[in-house]
């Protein structure tokens, strides 16, 4: 069974008991509540009963005192009794018809009464009220009024006594329910906090010795003791619990053991590593390790064994180059001397390289004035140029102010010859009024002549008169025909100027060819003073280059002598290495291979 | 000027007098100094190169060729009609009456042609010529027999030719010839 069944079971249980508990006193509350019913029933029953009594009694002294006193208030009970008896008995009888014998008592009261009112009653009234007091004494002394109430009474009595024998017996019933209900309560209580203590007790015991049984295996196993075990109880959870630890424990001993093993193994490995490192550094590199043990051990052996020998192998290649070294340097020796002599003779040939420099150095200046020369000509060259352009701008300018003169008199003379238009015109109204003048005068003589000896003096005047308008046409045709040259000579001038103004115009393409060569000179003067600047600046950087050669082989000179000192100390150094390759030889015997 | 200078002074103021006198005396012209008995006013018009006279006594005024109309179905010798001074006139062509060739007007002349009023005997006819020229007197004993030949139609409208070959028209023949011709009009 799993924790949680066991939870589940735990709980369930109790809760089903108080469940059936709770039932149980529902329905015992249930009864005791229909017993107080019946018993307030039966009290009701009682009080109506009660009532109905009294109200045959209020009749009766109502009829009494009306009998004794004759007045009408005295009839108020009486009425009011008989109408409430009425009502209440109907009422009683609704109230006990589950019980036939009760009934059968309120009819019979209910009869009773109808007697006294009906054959007593109505009668001893109606006499009082028509004879008096007598007659209505009458018939009450008769008796029969009282024997009737009186048996009313005594029904009503055994009607009473046995409501409340009933009355009696549901009351022993209802407290017997309710005894009954109590009870159950505490029964039930008890039952369910026993169940709920047993259970809980029996499941905790279960859970927790489990757990504590686990818990102690635990810590004794990390306390070192390898071979405690949980115990296994029931199949829960905790059950599981112990038996993986169980596991865990197993594997945790298994581990621990191949461990040991391993340190064994690892010691015995460094003890012989040990025995071996001594021996190679004793000199003796012949030993070889045994490959055992892990893997990262036989790699350490095979590498040890590896270096072993690669030092025996070192050892011999080192005796080897002490050899070589040997013979090395005696060769450099000879090679050192062999290199003194050859310094000398380059020293030699350093000397005349020298003077041969130096007149290099003095030809390249020679060369950097002559070209400095250049370029300064190169510079005046180009300021002629420079003012020869100036000049054909100024001749461009002036050949636009022509241009814009003679276009200025081409305008004049254009309005010149307009104006001579409008001297022809002049002169021809001028002829028309000489043609005019000269009909008239043609006129006025014909008119003269007619008029005979009287008119000549007329005759005169006319004759004058024309003569005036012929010498008037004859002047305008001599200012027609000069205004005729005139004409011809502006039209002349037109060409003339037209023809000028192309002149100009060529001028001016010319000036501006003349002044474009002159600047492409001018650009070609300023590339070569350029070009001159720059022989110039070469042939400088060649004399500075030439000192430098110069100073170049007075280092040479100086590193030559440099370089015979440098040869002796090589023959030292050379003598000291050979020293150094015996050493080296003698070291080397040291290890046995 | 060297005269001018001479003279100043007094002295000088006298025979300036005396230049000036001797002056006038030199221009004077005498009203009627060796002034024919017998003489004719010409209108002198010119055609062509050639001068033709009318007598002024005729003539009524000259104007320039101004608005002349052709009107259909004319001679040919007439031009047209002219309005001169608000009056309808018909104008002869007196070129092509006299039978002279069209030719190119003279170089100098005036720039329009002329038209000359005459009149006679109630008729008043314009005649176009290219030119009017001047008022001439002639001696009448200078005009000469007419240079026509005997076939020219205006033989008797032609009086007579003066020494400087100015042929002198008879205006009054020349007008009742073209009453004549006016007349053979078909209506």
């Amino acid at each position: 069974m799993k924790i949680r069944a066991k939870i589940l079971v735990g709980f369930g249980v109790p809760t089903l008991v108080t469940l059936v508990i709770c039932v149980l006193l529902f329905r015992a509350l249930g009864n005791t509540q229909h017993y107080s019913e019946r018993v307030r029933h039966t009290g009701e029953v009682i009080a109506a009963a009660t009532q109905l009594v009294r109200e045959a009694v209020d009749a009766e002294t109502g009829m009494r005192g009306y009998v004794i006193t004759g007045t009408d208030a005295f009839l108020e009970p009486y009425r009011s009794g008989n109408s409430g008896f009425d009502v209440t008995a109907a009422r009683l009888r609704a109230l006990v018809s589950d019980n036939p014998p009760q009934v059968d008592r309120v009819d019979q009261m209910a009869a009773l009464h109808r007697d006294w009112l009906d054959g007593i009653a109505t009668k001893v009234v109606d006499a009082r009220r028509d004879g008096g007091f007598a007659p209505a004494a009458a018939l009450i002394q008769l008796g029969t009024a009282k024997r009737l109430v009186d048996q009313l009474r005594s029904v009503a009595n055994a009607f009473i006594g046995t409501e409340q024998d009933l009355l009696r017996t549901r009351n022993a019933a209802s407290e017997s329910a309710a005894h009954r209900a109590q009870l159950l309560a505490l029964l039930g209580l008890g039952a369910v906090v026993l169940l709920g203590l047993g259970i809980g007790i029996v499941l905790s015991g279960q859970l927790a010795g489990s757990a504590r049984d686990v818990t102690k295996a635990a810590h004794a196993l990390a306390g070192g003791d390898m071979a405690v075990r949980a115990e296994i109880r029931g199949d829960d959870e905790i059950a599981e619990l112990a038996t993986a630890f169980n596991d865990m424990a197993e594997q945790l001993t298994a581990a621990n053991r191949a461990q040991r093993e391993s340190n064994e193994a690892l010691q015995a490995a460094v003890q012989e590593y040990s025995a071996f490192a001594a021996k190679v550094a004793g000199g003796d590199l012949t030993g070889v390790l045994s490959v055992n043990g892990s893997q990262q051990l036989t790699v350490l052996s095979a590498n040890l064994n590896g270096m072993t020998s690669g030092l025996a192998e070192l050892s011999g290649q080192v005796r080897d180059g002490a050899t070589q070294l040997g013979s090395s340097t005696s060769e450099i020796l000879a090679a050192v001397s062999q290199h003194t002599a050859t310094a000398s003779e380059q020293s030699a040939a350093i000397s005349e390289t020298t003077s041969t420099v130096e007149e290099v150095r003095v030809a390249s200046e020679q060369t950097a004035r002559k070209a400095g020369d250049v370029a300064e000509a190169a510079r005046a060259s180009a300021e002629v140029s420079e003012r020869g352009t100036e000049a054909v701008e100024a001749i461009g300018r002036a050949m636009g102010e022509i241009s814009d003169r003679v276009e200025a008199i081409a305008r004049d003379i254009l309005a010149l010859s307009e104006q001579g238009q409008q001297i022809g015109e002049i002169i021809a109204t001028v002829n028309d009024l000489a043609d005019q003048s000269n009909i008239l005068a043609l006129n006025a003589g014909i008119e003269a002549a007619k008029a005979g000896e009287h008119g000549k003096g007329f005759a005169v005047v006319a004759t004058e008169v024309r003569n005036l308008a012929e010498q008037s046409k004859q002047a305008t045709g001599q200012v027609r025909a000069i205004l005729g040259d005139i004409q011809q000579a502006t039209a002349g001038a037109v060409l003339a100027i037209e023809q000028g103004t192309k002149v100009v115009e060529e001028g001016e393409v010319l000036a501006k060819r003349a002044g474009e060569v002159i600047r492409s000179q001018a650009g070609t003067i300023q590339q070569a003073a350029h070009a001159a600047q720059q022989i110039a600046a070469s042939a400088h950087q060649q004399s500075v280059g030439m000192d430098q050669v110069a100073q170049a082989m007075q280092d040479l000179t100086e590193s030559t002598t440099q370089f015979v000192a440098g040869a002796r100390q090589s023959q030292v150094a050379a003598e000291d290495l050979n020293r150094l390759a015996s050493q080296l030889t003698s070291v080397t015997e040291r290890y046995r291979v | 000027m060297t005269r001018a200078a001479a003279v100043t002074g007094t002295a000088g103021r006298a025979a300036v007098a005396e230049i000036l006198a001797e002056r006038a005396r030199a221009l004077a012209v005498p009203l009627h100094s060796a002034e024919p008995a017998d003489t004719v006013d010409l209108v002198v018009l010119a055609i062509g190169p050639e001068w033709y006279g009318l007598d002024t006594r005729f003539v009524l005024e000259v104007q320039p060729l101004v608005g002349l109309a052709r009107v259909p179905g004319l001679p040919s010798v007439w031009a047209g009609v002219a309005n001169v001074r608000g009056t309808l006139r018909p104008v002869l062509d007196l070129r092509h009456y006299l039978g002279l060739p069209a030719g190119p007007q003279p170089p100098g002349a005036g720039s329009g042609r002329k038209v000359s009023l005459v009149s006679d005997a109630g008729l008043t006819v314009g005649l176009l010529v290219d030119d009017a020229v001047e008022i001439r007197r002639v001696p009448a004993a200078l005009i000469g027999p007419p240079l026509v030949g005997p076939t020219s139609a205006a033989r008797r409208q032609i009086r007579g030719v003066t020494p400087d070959l100015l042929t002198v028209l008879d205006v009054a023949g020349l007008l009742a010839d073209l009453r004549l011709v006016v007349r053979e009009e078909p209506t």
